[in-house]
């Protein structure tokens, strides 16, 4: 990762950084941000992430909007390096997330949760980023 | 034809990393395992019927596989713009004990007896030179009538045979066994050569690996020619591709590599003859395998083998699997490229499954699979660390 702030105002920190999961091919601008009550959420910045088509969103993100690629209160913890951890796993999603497009299937493993149809109705849907404590 | 200016065995056993997409393109095309089975089964019972015929044993018939059956470079053929199931197996019922009577009696005799087998008689149907039996679902077999060619025999074609035209009403002359002994004695040769001069030995498996290499480079190039020319009536034959195929092979374990090679070779030569060039048949320089050729076929046939040229140095620009999948449907239709990228999926997800992935925190992340591809790995390249991809 190339740069990294601590923004002092939201006590966030903030690394910004290239990943290319295929030789040759393409690069992405990855934003990682990680407060200390919460685990790390990642964005790609570009080149913009796409469904295949309306019915096929992406697989693994949060409201089509950041990177799931590990679970937060399972595989993470406070006590873990970003920079060990983080990178990693963001690169395997994406190299995951390439093969999806070009395939329509993820082949990464993982988990989309489950939310009981009753409950969706009623209440809102469980938040997988609640902080740590 | 051109030869390499210089030949390492390094050069010969070197991978490339599309080599594993190529592989399964083939694969995707080939007889499978199945058909392969079944195809054996019904060929043992056709000859077993053939040689119970009172009429026919004294003249002790032979029924063997030729053609891309027997060199195992068969591809899912493709009609009316679509893939079908049934592939076309070409066989032999030679009669070794000769025949004396004229062509066209040989072949009614041949298809009386298959005509009347219990069940697959009513699948069979005559063609010009032989009698094609549809197995329905599985796959068409032409079995050709023939008789020893008594006099090639006796100059040394000891598998040379003779088989009735009907439009002719006479003999064609033929060798399929010999052509196929010819493809893979060249093979051999091609591969041995390029290790006389190193200090490395020749083993068993560099020409089993020859071998496979070859024989995909014959099913990815008949592929682009039957998703090209779509039916057409004037498509370069498969012997011409395969003679000429064979012809520039000159030892690469890389498919791709060997085919590019290949195809780069055939095309310097196509475009450097004067006039219309000839492939001779190799064991049998009286027959030459493009009689059709005129000065527009042969355009033709340039123009394809410089497009599958350009195709193929395409696809080594390909960045990441989208675009590569994208650039295998164009050379061998889509529906193709998306099965091969999907065993490749497949095969990503096994590998990460046992760990065996890593990345390269110093390169942007890079993916490498050490155990799969023959990419090389820096010392600072890590375990992709485990975790479960969530969310959605």
């Amino acid at each position: 990762m190339r740069q990294s702030t601590r923004s002092k105002a939201t006590k966030k920190f903030v690394a910004v950084g290239s990943l290319q999961p295929f030789a040759g091919g393409i690069e992405y601008q990855t934003r990682i941000e990680y407060d200390i009550r919460r685990a790390p959420r990642i964005w790609i910045e570009s080149p913009r992430l796409e469904r295949r088509s309306d019915e096929e969103p992406i697989p693994h993100m949060y409201e089509q909007e950041r990177v799931c690629a590990f679970m937060p209160q399972i595989d993470w913890n406070r006590e873990m390096f970003i920079a060990d951890y983080v990178p990693g796993r963001v690169v395997q999603w994406l190299y995951f997330y390439e093969i999806w497009r070009a395939t329509g299937e993820w082949f990464g493993g993982g988990i989309h949760p489950v939310v009981p149809e009753k409950t969706r109705r009623l209440a809102t849907p469980i938040d997988t980023e609640a902080p740590l404590e | 034809m051109q030869t390499p200016s210089s030949s390492t065995t390094h050069d010969l056993r070197t991978g490339h990393r599309l080599d594993e997409h190529l592989d399964d393109v083939a694969e995707v095309l080939q007889l499978d395992d199945a058909r392969r089975r079944a195809a054996e089964l019904a060929a043992s019972e056709l000859h077993a019927w053939i040689q119970s015929n009172p009429g026919l044993q004294p003249h002790t018939p032979l029924l063997y596989p030729q053609g891309s059956f027997l060199i195992k470079t068969t591809v899912r053929p493709r009609r009316d713009g679509r893939d079908r199931d049934e592939f076309d197996l070409d066989m032999v019922v030679e009669l070794q004990g000769g025949w004396t009577g004229t062509p066209d009696q040989l072949f009614e005799r041949i298809w009386d007896r298959l005509h009347a087998h219990p069940t697959y008689g009513r699948y069979a149907t005559k063609k010009r030179r032989c009698v094609c039996i549809d197995f329905p679902g599985e796959f068409h077999m032409d079995v050709l009538p023939a008789r020893p060619d008594a006099d090639r025999r006796k100059n040394g074609h000891h598998t040379a045979i003779e088989v009735p035209d009907r439009k002719l009403h006479d003999w064609k002359e033929s060798d399929p066994r010999s052509f196929a002994a010819w493809f893979e004695r060249r093979c051999r040769e091609r591969i041995k050569e390029r290790f006389v001069s190193s200090s490395m030995s020749l083993l068993p498996e560099d020409v089993e690996a020859g071998l496979g290499a070859l024989r995909k480079t014959v099913q990815l190039t008949k592929r682009h020619r039957d998703v090209i020319f779509n039916g057409d009536d004037d498509v370069p034959r498969s012997i011409v591709l395969t003679t000429l195929l064979a012809d520039n092979y000159y030892g690469r374990r890389s498919t791709y590599l060997a085919l590019r090679d290949s195809v780069e070779r055939i095309d310097a030569w196509a475009t450097a003859t004067n006039g219309i060039p000839r492939v001779l048949n190799p064991v049998n320089e009286e027959e030459n395998f493009a009689e059709a050729w005129n000065s527009e076929s042969l355009q033709e046939f340039c123009r394809f083998i410089r497009r599958f040229l350009a195709g193929l140095h395409e696809l080594d620009q390909a960045r990441g699997p989208q675009e590569l999948g994208r650039l295998l449907g164009v050379l061998f239709e889509e529906d193709v490229a998306a099965m091969a990228m999907k065993k490749y999926g497949e095969r990503q997800a096994e590998l990460f499954g046992r760990n065996e992935a890593l990345y390269e925190p110093k390169d942007k992340g890079r993916i490498v699979v050490p155990s799969a591809t023959a990419a090389l790995v820096s010392e600072s390249a890590r375990a992709v660390p485990r975790g479960t991809n969530f969310g959605g």
